[in-house]
């Protein structure tokens, strides 16, 4: 069974009954506090404190996670002990938190992980990084991912976008970009 | 997603390596399983391979299979000079996993984790873990744990722990794996019975029986390490490492009494394993059990491989600077890695030193034109004008 970065977080969610799924209909929508995105098409959306994860076709094919404001020393994801230890520093340059997100993928499971393009990117005019990712779950299924994030006042943003990579992640990669350069600063 | 009852079942073999089953000594022992037998049907040896057989067919497409040629031919190669007769039984599926370990089913299937490979200082060590395997199998101890818990009492709690292991994933999560493991913990004596066949195989395949308790003692200096204490997956259903170690050393005196030349084989291990040394130092890396990792660096490396990584990652007070300290010395060396002046230009950067941080990221690009991140780390060139 595929097992993505934020299963673990799912679960909390789930466990919590706090992961009611709820429309995102294709118009100007905040996330957080601190910008806004206009998605192309609707979403289903379950959100959780600084977490939101989006996904059209199910989570396990497809799903775009916005990690919202993690502060220094904050894990980068919750769920379990592992988690714990990956710990998000103001300091950190984009190729530490590159490391942190993949250290992530990797509690939850994923394997040959592999990084590409990291490179400098606006995060709704804000200077921002990004970066693409493949890996193979544990029963072999393989994974896209494409991450882009910014450090803005000490707090980290992040959007980060998985899915197979045959079908599920392409299906909706092309909104994913659009969506991205969409963040426009509340 | 896989059936849970196959899955469950190949964790109960997992453990049947480290646990249960009477000894040979016992009355219940069951006789050797010869070279190239395959259970009667009739018989629930059978059922019990039918399931090792599925769980083994998932196991093929894992995304945690190692699938390098040479690395696997080298292991068969060790497993084959081990096992003699039985080496065509045997299936050997490397798996990428930090932690130390190996198991067998009755199957045949034979896994061997790479935190065993990280760990193992020569072929002999890797050697005498293998033997300890193929001696559950030649002695069929999952045959013998199978039939224990069918009749134990307690077997709604074993397959309510069984279910949950299961439903963490193939491998399992290892909270749950060792839960499972303490169920067993009385069953030690048959471990006593699979180290002495290991130990048996090294001597007559002609590797350093001294090099069986080595292993040992390095394992012993990572547990020592731990802050949390607690002995691991493999420790939890084993004899005591300590009693182990004085076993196997005792043996190791009388085996090589007569002085007959052994093989230690620290060469041919290396040349197999070097090439992933990268990626299995990753994988420890990502543990984030800093002081385990560090006793296993100090163990494995004079030149401080890994520990300028360790300490970056690590990143508590004073950290930074020993990091720097130890990407400094792994530079010296011809064969470090590119990516050391990144990471040192990283850290030099944070540290304010702008001088050297752009000298080493001037490197970095100079070694590595191409490098994928070359826009980042152009920017961060930028940054420290």
């Amino acid at each position: 069974m595929p097992r993505p970065a934020t299963y673990a977080l799912l679960l909390a969610l789930l466990l919590s009954g706090c992961a009611t799924y709820s429309l995102v209909e294709p118009k100007r929508t905040p996330i957080g506090d601190l910008y806004t995105v206009e998605p192309q098409i609707p979403w289903s959306a379950a959100k959780s404190g600084k977490y939101e994860i989006w996904t059209v076709d199910g989570r396990l094919l497809q799903q775009l996670q916005f990690v919202n404001g993690l502060e220094d020393g904050e894990p980068m994801f919750k769920g379990n002990e592992q988690y714990k230890k990956q710990v998000f520093r103001k300091s950190m340059p984009a190729s530490d938190i590159m490391e942190l997100v993949v250290d992530g993928l990797a509690s939850d499971g994923a394997q040959k992980l592999a990084t590409r393009n990291l490179k400098p990117a606006p995060f709704g005019g804000q200077p921002g990084f990004r970066f693409e990712a493949n890996f193979v779950t544990k029963d072999g299924l393989e994974y896209e991912g494409l991450v882009v994030g910014a450090i803005i006042k000490d707090k980290l943003y992040l959007i980060k976008y998985t899915g197979t990579r045959a079908h599920y992640h392409p299906k909706h990669k092309e909104h994913v970009e659009r969506l991205i350069e969409s963040i426009r600063m509340q | 997603m896989k059936p849970v009852a196959p899955a469950a079942a190949l964790i109960v073999v997992f453990l049947a390596c480290a646990s249960c089953a009477a000894p040979k000594s016992s009355p219940d022992a069951l006789p050797d399983i010869k070279p190239g037998q395959r259970p009667s049907l009739q018989s629930d040896e059978a059922g019990l391979w039918m399931q090792m057989d599925r769980v083994e067919a998932g196991l093929r497409t894992s995304g945690q299979i190692v699938a390098d040629a040479r690395l696997n031919a080298y292991v068969r190669e060790v497993v084959c000079r081990l096992a003699g007769p039985y080496c065509a039984d045997i299936r050997i599926y490397i798996v990428e996993t930090p932690y130390f370990n190996a198991s067998m089913a009755p199957n045949g299937t034979m896994q061997v984790w790479t935190g065993l490979l990280l760990r193992a200082q020569n072929e002999a060590q890797l050697a005498y873990v293998l033997g300890h395997e193929i001696g559950h199998f030649q002695r069929r101890h999952s045959l013998q744990i199978w039939r224990d818990i069918r009749s134990k009492s307690d077997s709604l709690v074993f397959f309510r722990v069984l279910t949950a292991a299961a439903g963490a994933g193939f491998v399992g999560d290892l909270a749950q794996l060792a839960a499972l493991a303490s169920i067993y913990a009385f069953s030690r004596d048959n471990e006593r019975e699979a180290d002495d066949v290991g130990f048996e195989l090294i001597a007559k395949a002609g590797y350093n029986p001294h090099e069986a308790a080595r292993i040992w003692e390095g394992l012993l200096k990572e547990q020592a390490a731990s802050p949390k204490g607690k002995p691991s997956i493999f420790f939890a259903t084993h004899p005591s490492t300590e009693e182990r170690i004085a076993t196997l050393k005792t043996r190791a005196q009388q085996a090589t009494a007569g002085g007959q030349p052994v093989t230690v084989g620290k060469e041919r291990l290396l040349a197999a394993v070097h090439p992933f040394r990268s990626l299995l130092l990753r994988d420890e890396l990502r543990r984030r059990e800093f002081a385990e990792t560090q006793a296993l660096l100090d163990r494995l490396f004079e030149n401080g491989a890994g520990l300028g990584e360790l300490h970056r990652l690590r990143a508590k007070q004073g950290d930074e600077q020993k990091a720097v300290a130890a990407y400094d010395k792994a530079l010296e060396f011809d064969d470090a890695p590119v990516d050391v002046h990144r990471a040192l230009g990283l850290l030099l950067s944070r540290a304010g030193d702008k001088a050297k941080a752009r000298s080493a990221y001037e490197r970095y690009l100079q070694l590595k034109p191409d490098a994928e991140d070359r826009e980042m780390v152009r920017s961060y060139l930028r940054q420290l004008e």
